[in-house]
């Protein structure tokens, strides 16, 4: 794991960072209805994006296309700078891009240290190396300074809303995966879990990972986002740093696509309104 | 340890304690086995001499054999979250077509071409079911009357006996230490499932296919040749249950795993399985097995008609099915801090 990436106050990154991911002009359509247009977006590491957008806007669709299960129509996808064609989970993972998804892709019957290691047992011969594994999920969760699970030998059914995202990001970190897109994971928590997710967000991205944060909430994305990355209507109103907006340009840029000078083109705008 | 200052001292102190109570734990989850004590304690008090009898308890034995290895059967595909009701008309068709083919001239041969036929149902159905998208149900449903058509067709009706007929008796009726051989078989195949599901990577995919598919899939778990890997396992072991029954019987009747299906489903879920997968465990399947066969062989004991055996059968299905409704319950009651959403 990388080093915590300088992060300069005003959320803008350091010139020569290359974007751990970077989409351009990406195209997506089902059938007629073309739910992607032109989507440009880069992610840094060491930050926390963003992706804010109306229910419809086209954020899941994005996840989708970089996890590889949907394909993309036209456009390119980089990673740290290098095209890539992601074609399957498989794929993705092996890039080093970990989804957790917002219904927790995580197996009830399962313990802690299963679940981390799902899809990629450490295996000694022919036999599950449990210890092993076990050291190692105990490892990344005080890593991560997790303090909330009593045992990793838990089943996941019985963990809290908040224990569950707190499981399925260390499944990511475990991983080593250099890009991780949570996809609403406050969404179902009480306060204080919702503390403790956004507290290990942070974590996250100061331990080097890039980190795409997708959320309605606007205060939980002004805690911890470095840079906003805002979707209308399947284009991309805008990708800037934080700082440079405020809460309610933001809502302006989920509604309307844009906010005084930033934002979709007015013409454009009004376009896709029709 | 590899624990790191972090991690507060507690975790540790929490984890001997439960430790300390796990067998306790345990054994009140076990059910199936106060269930199996008590027809153990009703049998000794009524039939006693005749019950624990060498005799009484070799035929117990060889009469578990077959059906326990249909039960394990069961099991890994009810763990994935299927069905599969074919198993006793598949058994049924193994053993006939073991029993005629080439006029049954060895036992070994019978085994291969058992084991083939229950190796190619498995893997008709199981593919059927991970790359057509098939229910597991309707798929099996097929299966068993494809299956035991044709054993009647094979047949006309009229058991099969192999040339081998006398070596398939002698095998049936050996013994190692006093234990039947057929048995010592079923007890080895158990192993061999526990050591599959609990220490391999495979045992690990079937768990999670059957608790979450769509966490299995987005883990990158080959979901669809895992769960044909479960049907043509489960199939080689119901030709195995057949070849045994060609062991026992030394005669491949038409009738041969007629509703086996049911007790390997019932044994199953009283063994503690969910039928909606990811849980469930060998030692329960066994138990299960153990309990079907004690129930059967007491009432047979007790001078009980037929009729009724059957539905004795049913309440103790019934009995048990509530019995883990209840404890599912209560564990989500204990648990008062998961969401409803989850």
């Amino acid at each position: 794991m990388s080093a915590p990436t300088d992060r300069p106050e005003d959320g803008t990154p350091t010139p020569e960072l290359t974007p751990t991911l970077e989409l351009r002009g990406v195209d997506k359509s089902f059938g007629a209805i073309q739910v992607l247009h032109g989507v440009n977006l880069k992610v840094y590491p060491g930050q926390v994006t963003a992706l804010v957008g109306d229910n419809g806007a086209g954020k899941s669709t994005l996840i989708k296309s970089i996890a590889g299960i949907h394909s993309i129509d036209a456009g390119e996808i980089l990673f740290e700078g290098r095209p890539v064609s992601v074609s399957g989970p498989r794929d993705a993972a092996a890039l080093g891009i970990e989804i957790v998804y917002q219904d927790l892709a995580l197996a009830d019957n399962l313990d802690v240290v299963q679940n981390m290691f799902l899809g990629r047992e450490r295996k000694n011969g022919f036999v599950l190396d449990e210890v092993s594994m076990e050291e190692a999920a105990r490892d990344t969760l005080s890593k991560l300074s997790v303090r909330t699970l009593k045992s990793v030998r838990q089943l996941v059914s019985s963990l809290s809303g908040g224990q569950r995202q707190t499981v399925a990001i260390a499944k990511a970190v475990l991983w080593e995966s250099k890009l991780v897109v949570l996809d609403e994971p406050t969404a179902a928590l009480g306060v204080a879990q919702t503390r403790q997710v956004l507290d290990l967000v942070r974590r996250l991205a100061d331990t080097g990972h890039a980190v795409v944060f997708i959320s309605h909430n606007m205060v939980d994305v002004f805690e911890i986002a470095d840079r906003v990355a805002a979707l209308y209507l399947g284009r991309m109103a805008a990708d800037i740093p934080i700082s440079e907006v405020n809460r309610s340009q933001v809502i302006e840029l989920i509604t309307a696509g844009r906010s005084g000078t930033i934002g979709i083109a007015p013409a454009e705008a009004a376009a896709v309104e029709v | 340890m590899t624990a790191t200052p972090t991690v507060p001292p507690v975790h540790h102190h929490e984890e001997d304690t439960s430790r300390g109570t796990a067998i306790s734990t345990w054994l009140k989850g076990q059910y199936a086995l106060y269930i199996l004590l008590a027809l153990l304690i009703v049998a000794t008090i009524t039939r006693g001499s005749i019950f624990w009898g060498r005799t009484n308890l070799t035929n117990l034995l060889l009469q578990m054999s077959i059906i326990g290895v249909v039960v394990l059967a069961q099991l890994i595909v009810v763990l994935t979250g299927g069905i599969d009701i074919s198993v006793g008309s598949a058994l049924g068709l193994a053993a006939v077509v073991a029993a005629g083919l080439f006029g049954g001239p060895s036992v070994l041969l019978g085994l291969v071409v058992a084991l083939g036929i229950g190796g190619l149902i498995g893997a008709v159905n199981g593919w059927l079911v991970a790359f057509r998208g098939l229910e597991p149900f309707i798929v099996t449903l097929g299966m068993l009357a494809l299956a035991r058509g044709l054993v009647y067709a094979y047949g006309n009706g009229i058991p099969i006996n192999p040339e081998a007929a006398d070596s398939y008796a002698s095998f049936g009726q050996s013994t190692l230490l006093g234990i039947p051989v057929l048995a010592l078989i079923w007890l080895a195949m158990a192993g061999l499932i526990a050591f599959l599901l609990y220490r391999t990577v495979w045992g690990r995919r079937v768990y999670a296919i059957g608790s979450n598919v769509e966490a299995a899939r987005s883990s990158g778990i080959p979901v669809k040749a895992t769960l044909w890997s479960v049907y043509i396992l489960a199939g080689l072991l119901v030709g195995l249950g057949g070849w045994l029954f060609l062991a026992r019987f030394a005669s491949g009747t038409s009738t041969a795993g007629n509703l086996l299906e049911l007790e390997a489903i019932a044994a199953v879920v009283i063994g503690g399985a969910r039928l909606s997968g990811g849980y469930g465990k060998v030692f329960g399947a066994v138990v299960g097995t153990i309990i079907f066969a004690v129930i059967a062989n007491l009432l047979s004991l007790l001078n009980v008609s037929t009729f009724l055996q059957d539905a004795f059968r049913g309440a103790l299905i019934l009995v048990a099915v509530t019995l883990a409704t209840v404890q599912i319950v209560r564990k989500r009651k204990t648990n008062p801090t998961q969401p409803a959403t989850a």
